[in-house]
């Protein structure tokens, strides 16, 4: 059904009405007819957040581009929306069409981080669907998820009838199209589950099970009779053929990226060891030059958008970096187009990139050594030395940035308070190195302000870190309140996450299925939004925890090395002995290098998935 | 070249707001690739200015922008490249050349027109509602609480804003008030005004409302802010 009447009548009254109205340039409002497969493509959290989500995007268009298929979006209604659609009795729906999402045939997630699970419980409610898959009816849609936590997806695995592993644009058409036969079919939903399951990628929670010991352990994973064991991540082989829109959907309200985004790489081999995303997205692949020009011209003319930004894990190691950003300069300043760079590293060639793009405009520049000594810097294999980090931000300074902005780690694997002191005194120096700089320039220059931003190490799911005990509470606060006292002044400030927030993410981020009913008990107590810091009470979780006899501390704590993980159900292509050798690599200050520069270290994604690492500017050991 | 340009923002589009259309037209530019020109500074942005703001909620037929061409385009030429590279529900409907050093929009335009269709829980003749406006508009002062965001309420009175006011139709009422630097009235408070005389009018809902435009008050009537008489040299 729709309701479009009524919700526009009601809107005037909620803030931010814009976030449900759709209608925005770009976006697709198919015909509903029988033939077409119906996605309802859901984001957990509200609009401007999800509307800056780059799978999403790719996905949206993917599907729309099929003559049988539509896909419309949904996200995360805000509490004064909640409240108003319960008041008025109006289901959840999507943007394009207002049709209720009970209408379609698939409602499908994105999974990006840990704190928006008591959304997706919300988002089934407000849909009239029960919250657990098994007690779903037939004719209810299918519910399916994927992206980046899918790599741990076990604490959401009852809610959720089919998981999609690794990047879909790889298979989701192919999914779809087997779904919608399947279903043409008439066969039951179980029938059509356990037919999906044969494909690669795709997992099916209902299918797979936990046995625990005693003690809480995990004693096996054990998969349904005639069900592969592990499911195998699914990567795009050939980035620059893959698919990638330009007629992105532009919206009215402010949201986190409004430009045209350009995704120049996907994966890094640089292997840090705290990097879920280094792990998970290898191999490296990048899109050439010629491409990203064509995609960066036919986007800015389909949006209007006036900035492009080029984005990637590490925008820097993308091999023909220099180029690209000269020819996007080049081709784009005179229509008063701006470039902006993403995740930059710490050093030089990082900052004659900024200064490239940046030539008028000189805001702030964000750097992040993660860690405060060298030493813990080689534990978590960052590459980077204490030199280049100087030469870096003097570098920044001298060509004008009066602000930067530096990005550390708390709870790091073998951290002391040493390597505390480490980051003040750290950012102490180059508080000074601006202020040397500053007052010897001939230039105006700003008064130097150096920002730190400290968060708290959480370990995630095939890391070398997945191993390690994070940090306790008290631990934690120690920590801060140090920072807080030694980086004072009227030249820097402070930032930090709430640690109480952080250890709740620590427990989901490597959790297992019996979280799925404290996720459940935490949003009947009203628990919403929880990565937004003023939405998030740890009152309602520790009930949560205690209500359903689990101790958090349990998921906290130092993993055996033969134990078995909840998430070894999936595999992302790296074996376990890989992981494990890193992680006494760290311990032993053992550093290795790139692979695109150096020697395989055998990590074995390559050969998993029979690609070699795509890189535009060839092999080369200048870098 | 410079150009006054009228434009409607219709239903699909009622609950963006006056920064976000500001957004949305320098992005319509773009899109139509018109030669627009920039402002100086270290931030370059199309030359824009806009009429005072339409409440966030509210349709209109009538709000107004100046706008910069590096060269002379036809009106027509202008219009029909703004429509191509905008949603359905903002629509150009008129553009005039003007001088550069014309009267700003925000310095001119002192009045907004509105239609508002009343729900009653009965129905009204319209000798009832001319009886209903007459009562209403006799008031010596017709004080209302404004509330307002962030800040705290104020108390205003609505008489000394409403510059005119008729029945046009049955359930077709019709206010011509201030709006702009010097104050404004909004729909809903003039709902509330009258439903404290008159309980059966129904709750305010946006979509009884029609902006038909904003104006100049120009001794007792309202112009257009294109008007040769505004924009001649």
């Amino acid at each position: 059904m729709q309701f479009k009447k009524k919700i526009i009548e009601n809107l005037y009254k909620i803030s931010s009405p814009e976030r449900y109205t759709g209608n925005e340039w770009n976006s697709i409002d198919k015909e509903w007819n029988p033939e077409r497969l119906k996605v309802a493509l859901a984001f957990p959290d509200v609009y401007e957040i999800g509307m800056s989500h780059l799978g999403l995007k790719i996905l949206y268009h993917l599907i729309n581009r099929e003559e049988n298929m539509l896909a419309e979006r949904v996200y995360a209604p805000w509490q004064d929306m909640e409240d108003l659609m319960k008041e008025e009795e109006i289901p959840l729906y999507t943007l394009e069409s207002y049709h209720e999402i009970k209408d379609f045939d698939i409602l499908g997630f994105t999974l990006q981080y840990e704190m928006s699970y008591t959304n997706i419980l919300n988002m089934l409610d407000l849909s009239g669907l029960a919250l657990y898959a098994s007690e779903r009816k037939e004719e209810d849609p299918l519910i399916i998820a994927g992206g980046s936590t899918v790599f741990n997806s076990e604490p959401i695995a009852d809610f959720i009838d089919l998981f999609f592993v690794g990047e879909a644009e790889s298979l989701i058409i192919e999914l779809l199209n087997k779904y919608k036969s399947l279903k043409a079919q008439a066969l039951t939903k179980s029938e059509i589950l356990k037919k999906l399951n044969k494909m690669p990628g795709i997992y099916v929670p209902s299918l797979y099970s936990e046995e625990y010991g005693d003690n809480g352990e995990i004693l096996a994973l054990n998969s349904a009779e005639g069900e592969k064991e592990k499911v195998k991540k699914q990567v795009v082989k050939n980035l620059d053929l893959a698919f990638y829109p330009t007629d992105f959907i532009v919206p009215y309200r402010d949201t986190v990226h409004e430009r045209v985004v350009l995704e120049i790489s996907r994966g890094c081999t640089r292997s840090c060891r705290f990097c879920a995303a280094g792990m998970a997205y290898r191999p490296v692949r990048e899109r050439s030059v010629e491409r990203l020009l064509d995609l960066a011209e036919k986007a800015l003319k389909s949006t209007g958008y006036d900035e492009i930004s080029l984005t990637s894990l590490s925008t820097v190691d993308y091999t023909d970096s220099k180029n690209l950003v000269q020819k996007m300069t080049e081709r784009f300043s005179d229509r008063m187009i701006s470039i902006s760079l993403s995740s930059l590293r710490v050093d030089k060639f990082s900052v004659e990139l900024a200064e490239e793009v940046n030539k008028v405009r000189k805001t702030g520049l964000t750097f992040a050594p993660e860690a405060g000594t060298q030493r813990l810097r080689d534990v978590i294999n960052k590459n980077i030395t204490e030199e280049d980090i100087y030469s870096a931000a003097r570098s920044a300074f001298e060509n004008g940035w009066s602000k930067i902005k530096l990005y550390f780690m708390i709870g790091l694997p073998t951290e002391t308070m040493e390597d505390v002191r480490g980051i003040a005194e750290l950012a102490q120096k180059i508080r000074d190195l601006g202020q040397e700089v500053r007052r010897n320039t001939k230039q105006r220059m700003r008064r130097i302000e150096v920002s730190v931003s400290v968060s708290t190490f959480v370990p995630k799911v095939f890391t070398p870190f997945q191993w390690h005990q994070m940090d306790d509470i008290e631990t934690i606060i120690k920590k801060h309140d140090y920072l807080r006292d030694n980086i004072k002044g009227r030249s820097f400030s402070f930032s930090w996450n709430d640690p109480e927030l952080s250890r709740l993410e620590g427990v989901l981020a490597r959790g297992d299925r019996r979280l799925a009913d404290v996720i459940v008990s935490a949003w009947e107590k009203g628990s919403r939004f929880e990565g937004w810091h003023e939405c998030f009470e740890p009152r309602i979780w520790g009930e949560a925890f205690r209500e359903n006899n689990i101790q958090p501390e349990e998921y906290l704590r130092e993993r055996a090395a033969e134990e078995i993980f909840s998430w070894e159900k999936l595999d992302i292509g790296i074996p376990k002995s890989f992981l494990l050798k890193e992680y006494k690599n760290a311990q032993q200050e053992v550093l290795i290098d790139d692979c695109r520069t150096a020697d395989c270290h055998g990590c074995a994604v390559c050969g998993n998935f029979e690609v070699d690492l795509e890189l535009v500017g060839g092999r080369t050991d200048e870098l | 070249m410079n150009y006054r340009i009228k434009f409607a923002k219709l239903e699909d589009l009622m609950y963006i707001s006056h920064l976000e259309v500001i957004k949305t037209l320098r992005r319509i530019i773009r899109r139509a690739e018109l030669p627009a020109a920039f402002s100086q500074g270290y931030n370059p942005r199309i030359n824009l200015a806009i009429g005072p703001p339409l409440a966030v909620g509210l349709i209109s037929q009538g709000e107004y922008f100046d706008l910069e061409l590096e060269v002379d385009l036809e009106p027509e030429q202008l219009l029909s490249d703004l429509n191509s590279a905008s949603p359905e529900d903002l629509k150009f409907l008129k553009a005039v050349r003007i001088p550069a050093d014309v009267r700003s929009l925000s310095s001119l335009v002192d009045t907004a027109i509105y239609t508002i269709n009343f729900d009653y829980t009965e129905p009204k003749t319209l000798e009832e509602e001319k009886q209903m406006l007459e009562e209403f508009m006799n008031q010596e002062e017709i004080m209302i609480i404004r509330h307002r965001r962030k800040k705290s309420d104020r108390k205003i009175d609505l008489k000394e804003r409403i510059f005119s006011a008729n029945i046009k139709a049955e359930n077709k009422w019709e206010f011509a008030v201030v709006t702009g630097s010097r104050g404004n009235v909004r729909p809903e408070e003039l709902n509330r005004a009258l439903r404290e005389k008159h309980p059966e009018i129904k709750e305010f809902s946006p979509l009884q409302v029609v902006r038909e435009g904003v104006f100049v008050k120009d001794e007792e009537n309202f112009k257009p802010p294109y008007t040769e008489k505004f924009i001649g040299s």
